[in-house]
């Protein structure tokens, strides 16, 4: 028996957010090395540029950060972002030229978008609970069909967004850069407020024994389905931010976020076990990413060679983490007879 | 003289219970009703040269994904297989002139499975999440895919390698026997050899083979060299039969590779399932593709119905099994 | 003690089906309030399905349940919980992730007007329950960094935190140590007595039963048998009415073991981490040695190190006066010494596989050449098993997930017997196994024992150890507090050693 206070308060952080924090410790470590090469990081325009980069893979990480921590994987993320990306461009002129006003139209094709989103992850919940199928497999196959919508809207990379959108999402307001402002949201308004209610204790609880968390009156089902909306909700709002950076759509580009993303989430010290991590840690993630192939575009490094550095990365972080897989805490449990 | 016929009596029905409540029956059931519903959309189709140049088609994607098969019955899966059948396309091919074939396909193999190896170990040793560790190295090979070629493939298939891939002896094609052959091999060791029993008892739960006095490690480590190899074998296979190879020849059978296994009822959990099913599911989607380009539906739609037709196939597993 | 009037919770005519098994055949159930009603019974006789039933895991097929005389529907472990019923099973029901006090708030943290939780508050909360039940355990430490009877005492803490009108308590006492069961009955007597709830109780241990239970009711093979108040029958009367059938209450004989012939297994110094520290003692050819000592202080992880599944850092072994360097389960094997893991389910058997698979899969090599297995001498092999240990199945291909724990405990022992070892290690066969397979297993350790193998042997039941071991070791916190052998073998001097209490008498 634990006499209370035998153990500090450090040890029992530590114990809850150890992964997260090695992730924290890569990141500085990148950082320091990205303010040294980019002697000029600290000007507005450094600062700003690397923001940019990483906000469209910060809420891609968003999104699949939520579905991981119940102990799945999204591999239609991209897929999601592509089909946004293209409704976007497809929709955003027209809407502006019907209701005569181009704040009208970029306002009623955000809506429309993250409406999308939300319904293509939505479609992935419902296949997850009341198929009762893995996540990877339905978003395996989902994602076949979300990318041949978007080439469906798309077929050649292209489309038009209005005028002035850009300047809307991205851009600074004085010395902060909006994208800055982004990261800001995604943490205070989004992450924080769902990860101290009960629906974000019932994620981590689904993520942690499934089991525990039905028969502790958790409405697993209904969460999981949250789960995935929010994923495709968040998709969406990277697709959005996507579109405002790049003025177009590219269906095919977008593959890369799905692995992407999952390298982020796994860099930031998040379990694909489910139960463990966070969004705080894939912002690590995220920027440690960024950071790296900024780096190497810096040093001048070919293309090519950034995968094999992507791939030791993920290597390296995650033999020194040495997380523990599934079925340790199976070890607690003997089972009834 | 009875009892030696009542014996075989006995050992035919049970082998026919066996086939026929087997949920793999079914998808070769589908193999075959999908294959007489395009017989009909497209008459064309009717013919035995098309049966055997989609079987063809079919088996390089059946032979990466013998691989895949044993590394998701392990409860894993390899994203690094469609790099190494890159890869060993491409060593094939730039090494055409040299005298000794024999030597380069085996170091062509020998390449294959020390990625393998390199795979095993970082999952058993470095403990690296299957996922990651794979798609880490397919990182890496990419890299040194690039390294290798110095941007682009040269050469061409040598002509023994052509041969197998594109020819018929006595009107079959000798890339189908390969692959029937091979199939066989693989069903030998999983159903009949203390390897494969292992392999599915770690499938199913480590915990118990470690008990067991199995050693894990080694098994993983065995499992995921065999898929590089066979992804190495697969990729020389279908350089042989494009002619050449080219960087990113692998990119589009990475998804498939898993479709097929999961289409074939192999749980991606692991443990259950087996190269059996992967078969016809590797043919179900070349009927697909042959089907939906001859419809002239372009790509995009291609891509829709592809995801419908997995959803749908493992909706019914699902269903199958609920019973 | 129980006042005489309408049950507060009754089920009529229940069924419910599983596959191709019949868990229950319309059963009938009631219980009183402020009563502690037992519910005992084979494995598979139907107990831990009704529980299921009744706090909302499981939907009964066919009838009808009734709270306070009200017919209700529990179709959810929420509806249950509603009505004021919560259970407790030896699967807990914990979040190993999440902190004690997350655990026992799951699903009802406090939470302000913004829908935010108030994790202070929840601290503080979940202080208080633990203090008013008398335990003392830091509640922001992560669950799975306690040790498991702590683990239990947290889920205990869970159910009890909604204050509920009816607790349904399925083996939750499997690995408490004795003071802490103490401790757990201390309560049910108050919430019982005191504050007039009701509580059921599952156990196989009849010690435990004796000592709170008011009433109890019998299931076999998915019926009703019977109900009475405790005191009725005898605890042989009791037994003959969980089996159907009259059972020898005998240990067998036990053989007296030559103190001069050479030990097969010598142990010394051995030491693991902070869990054991210098356990030395020999087992001798013929001899079946026990662990004892309290649940938790060693018992389990030494026999681990026995088989190779954890790494010793000091300490020699030896086999047959050969050191041994037993650095994994595989090398065990090959020194000729079998283990059955304490956790059958999760070590012992793959669930999803035949039964034949199941026995074949620690000897593989010995059916094999190059290896290719020799299929017919595995089907002979494995059918003699079955057959020998009276394994109830309807053919070898049977899914070993869908035997009794009884059987499935045969399949486990099954296996290691095919290994022909020299040393068997049995680490809590017993638990959650009838009496009647209990009994069998004993017959089957005196025969292995009779046939010259050594046998270290661990149970929670101090009966069992009395009743077949030739010595007993006994554990506490790791180290050997003693030997017993010859005229020590009392279950007094067992208990002494594992609490180290010094005290004139013992109460029972």
């Amino acid at each position: 028996m634990k006499n209370k206070g035998s153990q500090s308060t450090l040890k029992i952080f530590w114990a809850k957010n150890r992964e997260t924090m090695i992730g924290y410790t890569f990141m500085i470590i990148v950082f320091a090395l990205y303010i040294n090469a980019q002697i000029n990081f600290f000007s507005p325009y450094g600062i700003k540029s690397t923001f940019d980069q990483l906000l469209t893979l910060l809420y891609a990480g968003l999104g699949q950060t939520f579905v991981v921590l119940i102990g799945g994987v999204d591999l239609s993320i991209g897929s999601m972002i592509a089909l946004s990306n293209s409704l976007a461009v497809v929709i955003m002129v027209p809407l502006a030229d019907y209701l005569g006003s181009d704040l009208g139209g970029i306002i009623t094709a955000i809506v429309i978008v993250l409406l999308a989103g939300s319904l293509a992850g939505l479609i992935n919940g419902l296949l997850v609970v009341y198929g009762r199928l893995q996540p990877i497999i339905v978003t395996l196959a989902t994602s076949f069909i979300y990318t041949g919508i978007g080439m469906y809207l798309v077929p050649k990379p292209g489309g038009l967004i209005v005028k002035g959108y850009s300047q809307i999402m991205t851009g600074s307001i004085g010395v902060i850069p909006k994208s800055f402002l982004w990261l800001v949201i995604a943490l205070v308004f989004i992450w924080i407020p769902i990860r101290r209610s009960r629906f974000g204790q019932s994620i981590y609880a689904i993520g942690g024994n499934e089991y525990s968390a039905f028969t502790s009156g958790i409405n697993v089902q209904k969460t999981k389905l949250i789960v995935f909306m929010l994923s495709g909700l968040f998709c969406a709002m990277a697709a959005l931010l996507l579109t405002s950076f790049t003025g177009s759509g590219d269906p095919t580009k977008c593959e890369t976020f799905t692995l992407n993303a999952i390298a982020a989430v796994v860099l930031g010290g998040t379990s694909l076990a489910g139960g463990r991590g966070g969004f705080v840690g894939t912002i690590a993630g995220v920027i440690i990413f960024s950071l790296i192939l900024g780096l190497l575009v810096f040093w001048r490094v070919p293309t090519f060679f950034q995968e094999a550095v992507k791939g030791s990365i993920l290597i390296f972080a995650l033999s020194v983490g040495i997380l523990e897989k599934i079925k340790f805490h199976k070890r607690y449990y003997p089972t009834e007879d | 003289m009875t009892t030696i016929i009542n014996k075989i009596k006995l050992s035919l029905s049970e082998m026919y219970k066996k086939l026929f409540q087997s949920p793999t029956m079914k998808i070769y059931l589908l193999v075959v009703i999908l294959y007489f519903a395009s017989c009909i959309i497209q008459p064309n189709y009717f013919s035995s040269s098309y049966v055997m140049s989609t079987l063809v088609l079919a088996s390089f994607l059946g032979v990466l994904a013998i691989g895949q098969t044993l590394a998701i019955l392990l409860g894993g899966i390899d994203l690094s297989i469609i790099v190494t059948f890159n890869l060993a396309a491409v060593i094939i091919t730039a090494n055409v002139d040299n005298q000794y074939q024999m030597l380069i396909v085996f170091m062509t193999l020998l390449i294959s499975a020390v990625i393998g190896l390199i795979n095993g170990l970082g999952i058993t040793l470095l403990k690296v999440t299957p996922i990651v560790m794979t798609l880490a190295m397919q990182s890496i090979l990419t890299t040194t895919l690039y390294l290798y070629t110095n941007g682009m493939a040269r050469g061409r298939s040598p002509d023994w390698l052509r041969f197998i891939s594109t020819e018929s002896i006595g009107g079959i094609r000798v890339m189908f026997i390969l692959w029937i052959l091979i199939a066989f091999l693989i069903w030998v060791l999983l159903n009949r050899t203390t390897f494969g029993r292992r392999l599915y008892g770690l499938g199913n739960s480590p915990n118990v083979t470690f008990y067991s006095g199995i050693n894990n490690n080694m098994i993983t480590i065995i499992v995921y060299m065999l898929s590089s190899i066979c992804a190495g074998l697969a990729g020389m296979l279908y350089a042989g039969y494009l002619g050449h190879a080219y960087i990113g020849m692998g990119l589009s059978f990475l998804l498939p590779s898993i479709a097929a296994v999961v289409i074939g009822g192999t749980s991606i959990l692991g443990g259950k399932g087996g190269y059996t099913g992967t078969i016809p599911g590797s043919i179900i989607l070349y009927i697909l593709i042959g089907l939906l380009t001859n419809l002239n539906i372009e790509e995009a739609g291609r891509k829709i119905i592809n995801g419908l037709i997995i959803l749908i196939v493992v909706l019914l597993y699902r269903k199958f099994e609920e019973k | 003690m129980a006042e005489k009037q309408t049950p507060i919770l009754s089920a009529k005519k229940i069924c419910k089906r599983f596959g191709g098994v019949q868990a229950l055949k319309e059963v009938d159930f009631e219980c009183y309030q402020g009563e502690v009603h037992a519910l005992i019974g084979e494995n598979g006789a139907g107990k831990s399905t009704l529980v299921k039933i009744l706090c909302g895991v499981v939907v009964p097929d066919q009838g009808d349940i009734f709270f306070r005389d009200q017919r209700i529907d529990i179709k959810s472990p929420s509806d249950a919980a509603k009505l004021g019923i919560v259970s407790v099973f030896q699967e807990l029901s914990l979040v190993p992730d999440l902190s004690v006090a997350e655990n026992i708030f799951l699903g009802y943290e406090p939470i302000n007007k913004f829908g935010q939780i108030n994790f202070k508050l929840m601290q503080q909360k979940a202080n208080y329950v633990l203090e008013e039940l008398g335990f003392d355990i830091d509640t922001r430490i992560l669950v799975k960094n306690l040790p498991f009877a702590d683990q239990q005492i947290v889920e205990i803490a869970k159910v009890l935190s909604k204050d509920p009108e009816i607790v349904l308590l399925d083996e939750a006492t499997s690995a408490l140590g004795a003071d802490e069961v103490e401790r757990l009955f201390n309560i049910i007597r108050v919430i019982s007595h005191e504050k007039k709830k009701t509580v059921v109780f599952i156990s196989h241990k009849m010690s435990e039963l004796g000592c709170i239970a008011d009433s109890a009711t019998v299931f076999r093979d998915a019926q009703h048998i019977s109900t009475f108040g405790w005191g009725k029958y005898s605890e042989s009367e009791i037994i003959d009415l969980i089996a159907g059938r009259k059972i020898e209450s005998v240990f067998p004989q036990k053989k007296e073991i030559h103190s001069n012939s050479d030990p097969v297994v010598e142990i010394c110094g051995i030491c693991l981490e902070n869990k054991l520290r210098d356990i030395s003692f020999n087992v001798k050819r013929g001899e079946i040695v026990g662990l004892g000592g309290l649940v938790g202080h060693g018992q389990t992880e030494f026999l681990d190190v026995l088989f190779g599944a954890k790494k010793i850092e000091q300490g020699i072994l030896k086999i047959k006066g050969k050191q041994a360097f037993i650095s994994s389960p595989r090398i065990a094997i090959k020194c000729g010494i079998a283990l059955t893991p304490a956790d059958r389910k999760n070590d012992g058997l793959l669930l999803t596989r035949s039964i034949k698979e199941n026995l074949a899969l620690m000897t593989l090599q010995r059916r094999s050449r190059f290896g290719l297995i020799d299929i017919k001498k595995e089907k002979k092999e494995t059918e003699n098993t079955i057959k020998m240990l009276t394994i109830k199945v309807s053919n070898s291909e049977q899914i070993v997930g869908t035997l009794s724990g009884g059987n499935q405990q045969k399949a486990v022992i099954g296996k290691i017997l095919l290994t022909d070892a020299d040393i068997f290690l049995f680490s809590d066969p017993t638990r959650g196994i009838d009496v009647g397979t209990k009994f069998e297993l004993y017959q089957l350790i005196r025969q292995l024992a009779d046939r010259g193998k050594a046998i270290v042997f661990y149970s929670t039941e101090n009966n069992e150890l009395l009743g077949l071991c030739n010595r007993i070791v006994v554990f506490r916190q790791g180290r050997i507090s003693s030997i017993l052998e010859g005229s020590d073998l009392n279950e007094y001097k067992i208990l002494r050693s594992a609490m180290d209490i010094q005290c004139e008498e013992v109460q029972n």
